[in-house]
């Protein structure tokens, strides 16, 4: 890896990232509240970082990225970002050390939710729109934002596309990729927009709705209120945010399809189909469970909660209307695997992605087909379409690393002491960038009392869910590093 | 007439030789030395040695403006080639341009050949197919051949013994069966074959060719005692080459419960295979392989294949076939001896992917007017022809029995509009109608004559 190169890039999106600052500056402006300073102090010192890292690296060569240095600078700018981001939290009291600081901001650009303030009502609003800005800067991706407006990046610009947008075969929309991240922003943004709209309508006041917006487009759970969206207790509301978070876990390059006239698109998508199937079975069964167990006594309610619920951890999104944790229990393990599966490839959602769990699905089945005819050849389909070996390898792979983390993720956490469903719910949540977990860290808890170690962890594991694990394990391998 | 083939494969070979021998001026564009000097030596044409798909060689042949070719059929191995000689010939005053396209994409839609310009476009792989999934769904025929744009078809069923239809005139069998659309053109009986006339009777043995159309067709089968028909559910296909993957990708779409297994030899083509068809199971496998055969259940299968590259191969893997249970072997032979051998063989049908080409072929050179197809029913010495009836035809306004047709034409249906049906002695011929004739090969002219078409 050419650090120097690296580095030259990391200053660019640290200087992206820093500049995003002046919009909850503007809030706190407005507003005359003290975290100006602490924003301000954030977004210099950003661009400090920055501009060290670009003093260091602008010797280097034209940007001619190779896979090894776009893996760096995507791993290392996610960081770069949240170091940057997590400042103001800190500066401005907020959280009570750095570590909490870059935890929430981690958990911020990686649109996870999990959050250490118990008072969020207590802190001025420059800082909470700082907070859900995060999401929405990471949802659709800082890279992307960067190769977007930053059209010099264009060149090996692929190679941070691959390592950055989720799912296992990242599309292009258009020849040029600058302008596949452009058209890719602006579904988003429009898409932001609509749901503002909506929110707005609803009788939310424009911070409010903006913010929301973000928690919701981006699957990231950040809200400016104590008691999440359920604070509202507003139908309308609910039902906006379920429409909206279930667009957002879908595949943005099929929303671009649809605004380019061929709604049709949608609904042939093989994984979109599977994807509205999980989620409507989800949904009735959880249903079923509460109404029986008594948790709720009429059809509307149930139907609206079990929605909501199943839609935010499905695309772990990460709001709550309803603490799940008073339901049966059995509904809990279907939210438990939900957060698994996660959104669609290409969606601002974390998780394993549909698509994976149906190509593992489909691979398990064309395994059978084989014991059944031993010189038959069964290619693993999706939509008609035969994947290659070598992707289907991968995804078996991807599968078997998310499990593994998984397992030493609760491993580590137990060891430092939590109980087993806090364990559990804690790297689920933070692996699949849900926000809420089970336990101590369910929907009506939080993650300060996680001991200091333990939210690095988390904070490590919500970069690999977000960034899809291949990208950040490589820089593990010495490999990487040789030049 | 001026013709110029390309290509001087089976398909070309056979089609030159019939031309010369009719008396037409027929010149042969062969790259292949070994080809061409066959060509040369045996039959009575004029051979040009080069790439047919080169205008220069085509100006060597003759194609130019100044003197225009009439009939030009492109019939190389290679679509690519075919395309570009036939676009090539077009604009170098080719009255008539037939390709062969052995892609199937090419004649999915007409369009193709609208577009590149090209009079006719046939793909044999894929009338050869339609043959097979016709021969399986109906599964006591023994040949068949589509006619009305596949509405209807000429099915061939032999008589069994205790049959409805046997000891049965013709008059007779449309008296009992006024609703059935059926009519009985050819009847093949011991070395001879004939076409019937009302008072023929029907007897045992006798092999006959009825014009039916596809819904219809099990009551003919019922008629001339034909095993009572199961559904389709079982079908083996070896061979991944054109035919046996159209023929899979047919079964696939018209036939919802069948379990379809494909048997080839090399993995790679395995792999794009299973890739490329739905539901199929795609078997990596040597078709000759007596244990995998009966593994993939040979025994209970409805129907078993052989499409490979190689006659031979297709004809002992069907009689393999047929010895290990199958209800119906089918193989695809494409050299004529070995499609006379069809008696002689345990096999149920063979089907000839070269046979509808040079009939279209041969249709263009002896009735340029009609439109339509022609099939050649090969080696009983009768022919089948659809045409449309002009609005300058003699034969309007009178009915069928004051046309005077002699003995040896039939004029098996008539489809106007939606509506298909067999004439009777007082129907009136339209203009506009297509009429399916069948006649005596020495007699098909003094029909068309009759008719006009």
């Amino acid at each position: 890896m050419r650090v120097r190169i690296v580095a030259k890039v990391l200053a660019l999106i640290g200087g992206v990232v820093s500049f995003c600052m002046l919009w909850p500056m503007g809030w706190a402006y407005m507003d005359k509240t003290p975290d100006l300073v602490p924003l301000g102090i954030g977004m210099f010192s950003g661009f400090g970082i920055s501009g060290i890292l670009y003093l260091w690296g602008h010797k280097a060569k034209a940007p001619d990225l190779g896979p090894k240095e776009a893996f760096g600078v995507v791993t290392f700018s996610w960081i770069l970002a949240s170091i940057i981001g997590g400042l103001p939290f800190w500066l401005n009291g907020t959280v009570p050390t750095f570590t909490d600081g870059f935890f929430e901001a981690m958990s911020g650009f990686t649109t996870t939710g999990a959050s250490v303030l118990t008072n969020i009502e207590a802190n001025a609003r420059g800082i909470l729109f700082w907070r859900s800005l995060t999401h929405w800067l990471g949802g659709m991706g800082i890279i992307v934002l960067s190769l977007a407006i930053l059209p010099f990046l264009g060149v090996g610009g692929m190679q941070l596309y691959k390592a950055e947008v989720p799912g296992p075969i990242p599309e292009k929309l258009t020849p040029r990729v600058q302008q596949t991240a452009l058209f890719l922003w602006g579904v988003y943004m429009l898409l932001s927009l609509l749901e503002t709209g909506a929110l707005s309508l609803c009788g939310l006041d424009l911070f409010e709705a903006l913010t929301h917006t973000f928690g919701t487009m981006a699957t990231g759970g950040f809200s400016p209120l104590n008691g999440s969206v359920g604070q509202y207790n507003s139908a309308a509301v609910d039902w906006v945010i379920v429409v909206f978070m279930f667009l957002a876990g879908a595949n943005f390059a099929l929303h671009y399809m649809v605004l380019r006239g061929k709604p049709r698109m949608l609904l042939q998508d093989p994984e979109f189909r599977f994807y509205s199937v999980l989620v409507l079975g989800a949904i009735l069964v959880i249903m079923a469970f509460t109404l029986a167990g008594g948790v709720y006594h009429d059809f509307t309610t149930a139907l609206r909660y079990a929605a909501f619920q199943v839609v935010s951890i499905i695309t772990t999104t990460g709001f709550v209307t309803a603490d799940y944790e008073l339901w049966p229990f059995c509904t809990q393990l279907i939210l438990l695997w939900l957060m698994f599966v996660g959104g669609c490839a290409g969606s601002t959602g974390g998780g394993m992605k549909n698509v994976r769990v149906m190509v593992v699905l489909r691979q398990a089945k064309a395994e059978m087909m084989r014991l059944l005819h031993p010189r038959g050849v069964f290619p693993v389909r999706i939509g008609g379409k035969s994947l290659g070996n070598g992707i289907v390898a991968s995804i078996t792979a991807f599968f078997v690393l998310y499990m593994g983390l998984f397992i030493l993720g609760t491993l580590l956490m137990s060891g430092l002491g939590l109980d087993v469903t806090t364990a559990i719910g804690s790297v689920a949540a933070t692996l699949g960038n849900i926000g809420p977990g089970l336990g101590g860290v369910g929907p009506v808890h939080n993650y300060a009392a996680i001991p200091l170690v333990g939210k690095w962890i988390l904070s490590g594991f919500m970069l690999l869910g977000r960034l899809e694990i291949y990208t950040v394990l490589l820089l593990l391998f010495p490999a990487t590093w040789r030049r | 007439m001026r013709v110029v083939i390309v290509g001087a494969g089976e398909v070309g070979y056979t089609v030159s030789g019939q031309m010369a021998k009719e008396g037409h001026d027929v010149t042969v564009i062969e790259w292949d030395p070994a080809r061409a000097e066959k060509v040369e030596n045996e039959l009575d044409v004029m051979v040009i040695r080069g790439n047919g798909a080169r205008p220069q060689v085509l100006e060597q042949a003759g194609v130019t403006k100044k003197s225009p070719v009439d009939l030009m059929i492109a019939c190389t191995e290679k679509d690519e080639a075919n395309l570009l000689s036939c676009w090539i010939g077009k604009r170098n005053g080719v009255q008539k341009a037939i390709s062969r396209a052995r892609n199937l994409e090419f004649t999915d839609s007409e369009s193709w050949a609208r577009e590149l310009g090209i009079d006719i476009m046939i793909s044999p792989e894929r009338s050869v197919a339609r043959e097979i999934e016709e021969l399986l769904a109906v599964s006591s025929a023994l040949r068949t051949v589509e006619i009305a744009g596949g509405r209807a078809g000429v099915y061939v069923f032999r008589m069994a013994e205790k049959a409805p239809l046997a000891g049965v005139s013709l008059k007779e069998f449309r008296k009992r069966h006024p609703d059935l659309v059926s009519i009985i053109v050819f009847v093949e009986r011991g070395h001879t074959g004939f076409l019937p006339g009302g008072d023929t009777v029907l007897l045992p043995g006798d092999l006959c060719y009825a014009v039916s159309f596809r819904n219809q067709v099990w009551r003919l089968e019922d008629l001339f005692g034909a095993r009572r028909r199961k559904p389709l559910r079982r079908v083996l296909l070896v061979g991944g080459g054109k035919v046996g993957f159209q023929v899979a990708r047919r079964l696939e779409e018209h036939h919802k419960n069948v379990d379809i297994r494909l048997i080839d030899m090399n993995s790679e083509k395995c792999d794009r295979l299973s890739r490329e068809l739905g539901r199929t199971v795609v078997l990596c496998g040597d078709a000759a392989d007596k244990d995998l055969l009966n593994y993939e259940g040979v025994g209970s299968s409805d129907g078993f294949v052989t499409t490979t590259a190689s006659d031979e191969s297709n004809i002992v893997l069907g009689i393999l076939g047929k010895s290990l249970g199958t209800s119906k072997s089918i193989a695809v032979v494409r050299r004529k001896a070995f499609m006379q051998m069809e008696k002689h063989l345990p096999v149920d049908a063979l089907v000839n992917p070269h046979l509808s080409m040079a009939s279209a072929i041969m249709q263009q050179v002896r009735f340029p007017r009609s439109r339509g197809q022609l099939s050649l029913l090969d080696n009983i010495g009768a022919e089948m022809i659809e045409g449309v009836i002009p609005q300058e035809s003699a034969a309007l306004g009178r009915t069928i029995m004051n046309l005077d047709l002699p003995q040896g034409i039939i004029l098996a249906l008539v489809e106007r509009g939606k509506h298909i049906f067999v004439p009777w002695g007082d129907t009136e011929l339209l203009a506009g109608d297509r009429v399916i004739l069948f006649a005596a090969s020495d007699r098909m002219s003094e029909a068309l004559d009759i008719l006009g078409v």
